[in-house]
């Protein structure tokens, strides 16, 4: 006999009102022990909303992307990543600096960042295909030399560390209306392309094998993966930083596929989880001033906690639907 | 032969430094079933998929009619239990190039999927995830997944492993009506001898000792056959049925 189960729109429904509710009785519980900080993060709205919006985007795009992480079992890629983006930026910063040019405001060190991680995901991509190296190996390996010569580089470095730090650890707090339409830009052409190709990403990635005997061009969907990947999370580390990209690629899927009945339920609920934390992070940062990736990091594993009341209540819901 | 489907030119099949059969040529022809059969770690699987062009011959060559299409049915789900998937998923990763980009799967395409599951007996299962399924059903799901796009040649490795004995029979019975309606060629690995020399008319043997090839009739050769396991044995026929007894 097999288990009764609620229709996919019931069991969306069910999700989004349960991390809904937490997330307003959280709210309404921290404004109300801190009325003061409160009413002063509500009239300063203006130095927020810019960030805050950027924190959603981001959110948004990294439990995108984190789906596909989870399901190819390479959560550790978005680190070894940024470490590869790092390493590009101080590149830059390196030859910038024998060649006695400056590099503030200029978008090239932003630019080799962004090439570097996309040779390091490619390198990837490419040696996955050889299988008998270990997924895990490969990861740590890039990751391993690209924070090895990000060292040995950075030590030969002495300015730009102000910019260098902005570009890897994210300035949360302070994003122009210019980078909000550049990071919108680059969220809505990466959600494009996972429409139109969703099932290629998707399949090339479930069943390698009978896909490629369908005649569909398993390496190149599986690159073409990784280059949207790289390109989401350089963009998103310039806003949030390394860690808390990572958190919000790890945690919103780890949630969604935890319960899962479907892949259009695993995106739904992973995509909303992405929306709603990263500004109950930004305003907990603001209420007890504390650093903000930090708190989108802590709001991430406080929703962790939440999903195990989430799979109690479940059961008991099942358990009287089936009374 | 006029147009064979499928051509082997002194194939040889294995890994660097480990070859696993000796040359095999062939050319079978259009609507044909082949069988392999073999041992434990005896090539089948590597034969199978050095023909899917997963992997390169080590020597020889092999060639498709051109514009043939394949399904494939592996040994067991490639499809990893993390992804959720439902049978539904599976049809469809099967027919992606009929599918349309920006809207919802057309009605025919849906009744043909529903067709093939109610065939499969698995259409209560539809929304089901593939993890889910008991062997049986996820084996079935897979055969449906492969037939779906209805294409001309059928490659499966294994399917009867997981499947009860009613519906062995009845697959069996499937395989003939699709291969006298679409002009089916099937290329089938099976572990039962004696079951598989009577449903199909071509022969691969990767026995212990050597590679036998060719119609049925001709690989039932007693002397064939053993010096292909390399052990004597005994071919006889019991109600129309051909029966291997190794002595």
């Amino acid at each position: 006999m097999e288990p009764p189960c609620m229709s996919i729109a019931k069991t969306v429904s069910f999700r989004f009102i349960f991390y809904s509710l937490l997330t307003g009785i959280g709210v309404f519980l921290v404004a109300h022990s801190r009325p003061e900080e409160t009413r002063l993060f509500w009239s300063n709205s203006e130095l927020w909303r810019e960030p805050i919006l950027a924190g959603v985007l981001c959110g948004f795009l990294s439990a995108l992307l984190g789906v596909y992480i989870l399901l190819n079992r390479i959560v550790f890629i978005s680190l070894a990543i940024s470490q590869g983006a790092s390493f590009g930026i101080f590149l830059s910063y390196f030859v910038a600096g024998f060649f006695a040019i400056s590099l503030a405001e200029s978008p090239i060190s932003f630019i080799a960042g962004l090439v570097v991680a996309l040779l390091s995901a490619m390198l990837f991509a490419w040696l996955r295909r050889a299988r008998r190296i270990p997924d895990e190996s490969l990861i740590g390996f890039i990751y391993v030399a690209a924070a090895g010569l990000t060292i040995l580089i950075g030590d030969r470095i002495s300015e730009g560390h102000h910019n260098i730090d902005d570009l890897l650890f994210g300035n949360a707090v302070a994003v122009t209306p210019y980078e909000l339409k550049v990071i919108t830009g680059v969220t809505a052409a990466i959600l494009l392309i996972h429409l139109v190709f969703r099932r290629e990403f998707l399949y090339a990635s479930a069943d390698s094998e009978f896909m490629k005997i369908k005649g569909l061009n398993v390496k190149f969907w599986s690159i073409f993966l990784y280059f949207t990947l790289t390109l989401g999370i350089t963009f998103n580390l310039k806003t949030l930083g390394s860690l808390p990209v990572f958190a919000l690629m790890v945690v919103p899927p780890l949630i969604s596929l935890k319960r899962a009945q479907g892949i259009r339920e695993a995106f739904l609920v992973s995509l909303f989880l992405g929306i709603l934390i990263p500004p109950l992070g930004y305003y907990l940062s603001f209420i007890y001033a504390f650093p903000t990736g930090s708190s989108v990091i802590a709001v991430s594993c406080l929703y962790t906690l939440f999903s195990f009341g989430e799979t109690f209540l479940n059961r008991l819901f099942f358990a009287r639907s089936r009374r | 032969m006029q147009n064979p489907i499928l051509q082997l030119q002194d194939l040889v099949v294995g890994f660097p430094g480990r070859v696993l059969t000796s040359p095999l040529s062939l050319q079978l022809p259009v609507g044909a079933r082949l069988g392999i059969i073999g041992g434990n770690g005896s090539g089948k699987t590597t034969l199978l998929k050095t023909l899917m062009g997963l992997q390169a011959p080590l020597e020889g060559s092999f060639r498709w009619k051109p514009g043939s299409a394949f399904g494939y049915v592996p040994q067991e789900s490639h499809v990893d239990p993390l992804f959720p998937l439902s049978v539904d998923d599976l049809l469809k990763m099967g027919m992606l190039q009929g599918l349309s980009r920006f809207r919802k799967i057309s009605k025919s395409n849906k009744r043909a999927g529903q067709a093939m599951l109610e065939e499969m007996e698995i259409l209560h299962r539809q929304e089901a995830l593939v993890r889910d399924l008991s062997g049986g059903e996820r084996q079935r799901a897979l055969i449906a997944r492969a037939w779906i796009s209805k294409p001309q040649i059928l490659v499966m490795d294994e399917p009867f492993a997981a499947l009860d004995h009613r519906f062995k029979e009845k697959l069996w019975e499937i395989f003939s009506s699709w291969q006298r309606d679409h002009e089916l060629t099937l290329l089938i690995i099976d572990h039962d001898l004696n079951r598989i020399i009577n449903q199909v008319d071509w022969l691969i043997v990767l026995g212990h000792r050597g590679t036998a090839i060719g119609p049925v009739e001709t690989i039932l050769q007693p002397e064939t056959l053993s010096h292909a396991y390399g052990a004597p044995l005994h071919v006889h026929r019991e109600n129309g049925q051909f029966q291997v007894h190794f002595l």
